[in-house]
């Protein structure tokens, strides 16, 4: 029951528990000093990898593209420097035909550069969708606290895979916004259960959202990516339509009800209570997903 | 042989019971009529005491008697342990207090200070707990007792559930001086599950509108332990509980003791511990302490309250907690606060302010706290008689005169350097013995835990044992020792600390054989309050506000 959570890692951590041992190769690293400009306008210390680690790294043998972002600088908020390496980074990919994963840490866009991490986000967009085209698979882990919102949530949800854990969060409004349009009484983001409920890895998992659910530990990511890592998607019209008339049943089945335990049970839970214990492969077997 | 002084003070009590007359139906009344009646059976002068420790509290009386003015209630004696609802404050601000004696004002203590400085707050005394329930005893008897329990029968018998705390303590002294005890209950029921406080002790019963306020105080998320804590924690195992094989013992509530019973199924087991240490328990149920019981290492606990979520895993543990028939768990605050000062090897707990003769306290100008039990604990007991291993080794290395006990508690502190926000943990001087703050109290500088007391400091620099230093200057140079980077630690003369560290009264983590690279969150048994409840094999049902599933 004991050992490291990859959750508790910080990005190198994960990055170094991930790759081959000695294989990574960072790119922009921090001796660069490649720096948030606006940030230090506004007198806000900057980081020196500006919240995010890329490279190159060999998983299982196999040459990868990967991107950890620092969820301890400004929640791992995406900035022009940040957005470009992640740009640059799924660019890269394409032309070079090598699979791309971004260990995901970030709230979306970081509000003091908004612009410039807007454009970021749609470039990376862009990115990602030249990678699928050529059938250059790409992989989001979303397994932190701080999980994937906004942009990020987007980007994530626009790679081939997701890979999550119970603690990871999707979602594009994050729950104190949600609170704030909606009123406590429709979200109440101080509760934790809920918030875990509808936007964790697990309701995720059920929901389709998520390709795997694993343990919090680095080497269950591991051998989730190690599977994934060779395998793509399509994506054309028919796959869009498909997803599409999927969110429209989703929608026409959970829309009205606010208990999350309501799509648990749909989604073939029956034992909220062990599952709601269960963690990862456990609590997928615990499931019949998608029923 | 009735005295004319006891017929005066029965007599007193009759009149007070026949004012209410027909507001309550034998002994129960209903919660709209609870003001009135608290107008009636108060007198000005009384000694009053409102139930309501950290924990449980007997908010729904407490409220209602807020309500009151001055007009209906003045030249009050308050006593109480706890200060902590803004309805006790409310007294205050109405004038109705003449003096009031307590223990604790945890929540409420930044509103004490603003009392204490509009020269509103007229104290007697901060007391430990033991302390005014000995006095209620003595010369602080209450002739009004405002108390709480989660149910009553049909006649006023009483159940406490896991949550007894000092119920008896203020309900024994008040029922056997002709006093009036009045309990708010949760609900009225035909058959109590068992009796903790019998009908002949009860005067009035309200069934409150609301449950009573009872607050989750032990419950730390192994979420928030860092590795500092656990590189402490590991310190101390080798330090102290390994090197005096600490049978009996008390945990104060931190993260720092949490990181101790969450390290001992693993590196504790790993250290060949298991049996030899940490075997009895005077703590309240503690959900970091699940792992241990789980892998065998408790034989058993004695609790001065319950624990909001514990209830299901307590009773089905009744082999290591105290049940009563009915399957459920026991607590009493004030023998277990005596069973934490006669019948332990060790107390061990945290404190926010540490000076440099090893006096520590919680109380500033702008927050005035109190004690609650930990002096009782963290104390010498000169008392005791009894020799267990840890009592005669550590009596041995303070070498003791002739006068004095050949055996010593172990009272530990375990604080990291700095606080949050950088404050420092050891200063020269305590806040506490601010002017304004000694004048409140009469002269009388609130320390929370003496230097004299403190066996052994330690701080993620290491341990200090004061027990075995010689001088006055000594210790002063142990506690700069561990001090680390703090203004006092900076004070510190390499020579000394190396002296010191040579006699084995300062040791480093790699003095006892530990590693500070080892330290890691990784080593504790679960990390999060889920991996308890998996400990707990889904027994343990943890408050809201720590389930994210």
């Amino acid at each position: 029951m004991s050992g490291v959570l990859f959750h508790e890692q910080t990005a190198r951590q994960r990055i170094a528990a991930l790759a081959d041992a000695g294989s990574f190769v960072e790119l922009l690293a921090p001796p660069e000093r490649i720096t948030s400009p606006y940030l230090a306008q506004l007198g806000i210390p900057v980081s020196f990898d500006d919240g995010i680690v890329i490279g190159h790294a060999k998983i299982g043998g196999k040459k990868v593209y990967l991107a950890a972002q620092v969820g301890q600088f400004v929640g791992g908020a995406v900035g022009e420097i940040h957005g470009a390496k992640l740009t640059g980074l799924f660019k890269a990919a394409a032309r070079d035909r090598v699979p791309c994963i971004l260990l995901v840490e970030s709230g979306g866009v970081r509000l003091h550069e908004g612009s410039a991490g807007e454009i970021a986000i749609a470039e990376t967009m862009r990115a990602i969708f030249e990678c699928r085209a050529l059938k250059v698979p790409t992989i989001a882990v979303i397994a932190t606290d701080i999980g994937a919102y906004g942009g990020i949530g987007i980007l994530s949800t626009c790679c081939d895979h997701r890979i999550m854990t119970e603690h990871g969060r999707l979602g594009i409004s994050g729950p104190i916004v949600i609170e704030k349009w909606m009123g406590k009484k429709a979200y109440n983001s101080a509760d934790r259960a809920l918030v875990w409920k509808t936007s964790g890895g697990k309701t995720k998992y059920l929901l389709g959202d998520a390709d795997a659910l694993v343990h919090d530990a680095p080497e269950a990511v591991r051998d989730a990516l190690t599977k994934l890592i060779g395998k793509s998607k399509p994506v054309n019209l028919g796959s869009v339509k498909a997803r599409q008339k999927e969110l429209q049943n989703r929608l026409k089945r959970f829309g009205a009800t606010d208990d999350p335990n309501v799509v648990w049970k749909g989604m073939g839970v029956r034992n909220i209570e062990a599952a709601s214990l269960a963690s990862g492969p456990e609590f997928a077997a615990l499931a019949k997903r998608g029923k | 042989m009735i005295t004319a002084k006891s017929a005066t003070r029965r007599q007193n009590k009759a009149q007070r019971i026949e004012r209410v007359g027909k507001l309550a139906r034998g002994k129960f009344v209903s919660p709209d009529k609870v003001p009135e009646i608290l107008r009636r059976i108060i007198e000005p002068g009384d000694i009053l005491c409102l139930e309501g420790d950290n924990q449980k509290q007997a908010d729904f009386l407490a409220n209602q008697l807020a309500t009151l003015e001055k007009k209906d209630l003045r030249d009050i004696h308050l006593v109480m342990s706890c200060i902590t609802l803004p309805a006790h404050i409310e007294l205050f601000k109405k004038g109705m207090i003449k003096q009031v004696d307590f223990c604790y004002a945890g929540p409420q203590g930044g509103a004490v200070a603003d009392l204490v400085k509009a020269k509103k707050f007229p104290v007697g005394a901060i007391h430990t707990y033991n302390e005014l329930y000995a006095r209620y005893y003595i010369d602080l008897t209450p002739r009004v007792a405002l108390i709480a329990a989660p149910k009553a029968d049909r006649k006023g018998n009483l159940f406490l559930a896991a949550n007894t705390e000092e119920t008896p303590a203020i309900v024994e002294p008040t029922a056997f001086s002709d006093g009036i005890v009045f309990a708010q209950v949760n609900e009225i029921v035909d058959k109590l599950p068992r009796i903790d406080i019998p009908a002949d002790q009860v005067d009035l019963v309200v069934e409150a509108p609301y449950p009573m306020h009872l607050q989750a105080l032990f419950t730390r998320d192994p979420a928030a332990i860092t590795d500092v804590q656990v590189l402490m924690a590991m310190v101390a195992l080798r330090g102290i509980y390994e090197k005096y094989e600490v049978q009996s013992l008390n945990h104060g509530v931190g993260f720092n003791t949490a990181a101790i019973e969450l390290l001992l199924p693993t590196y504790g087991e790993r250290l060949g511990l298991k049996g030899k240490i940490c075997k009895y328990w005077m703590v309240n149920p503690l959900p970091t302490l699940i792992p241990a019981i789980e892998s065998g290492w408790v034989e058993s606990v004695f609790a001065v309250g319950g624990e909001v979520g514990m209830e299901r895993y307590t009773a089905a543990r009744s082999d290591v907690f105290f049940t009563g028939r009915d399957g459920s768990f026991h607590s009493n605050r004030a023998m277990g606060q005596l069973a934490g000062h006669y019948a332990i090897d060790m107390f061990i707990g945290a404190s926010l302010q540490i000076d440099i003769n090893g006096n520590s306290s919680t109380v500033s100008k702008n927050r005035i706290t109190g004690f609650g039990g930990a002096p009782n604990m963290g104390c010498q007991p000169t008392g005791r008689r009894h020799p267990t291993k840890a009592w005669l080794k550590a009596g041995a290395e303070a070498n003791p005169g002739p006068g004095s006990p050949p055996g010593r508690k172990l009272v530990v502190q375990m604080v990291e350097t700095f606080q949050a926000g950088r404050v420092p943990t050891f200063v020269e001087e305590l806040d506490a013995s601010d002017p304004s703050i000694r004048k409140a109290l009469h002269g009388v500088t609130p320390v929370m835990i003496y230097g004299d007391d403190v066996t052994h400091i330690v701080t993620e620099e290491g341990i200090a044992n004061l027990a075995a230093c010689r001088s006055v200057a000594e210790r002063q140079a142990a506690i700069r020792a561990v001090a680390g980077y703090t203004p006092v630690g900076l004070k510190r003369k390499k020579r000394e600390t190396e002296d010191l560290r040579a006699r084995g009264i300062v040791q480093l983590p790699e003095d006892v054989g530990v590693r500070p690279s080892e330290a890691s969150r990784s080593l504790l048994a679960t990390q999060d309050i889920k991996g308890l409840v998996r400990w707990s094999n889904g027994l343990y049902d943890p408050p809201s506000q720590f389930v994210d599933w």
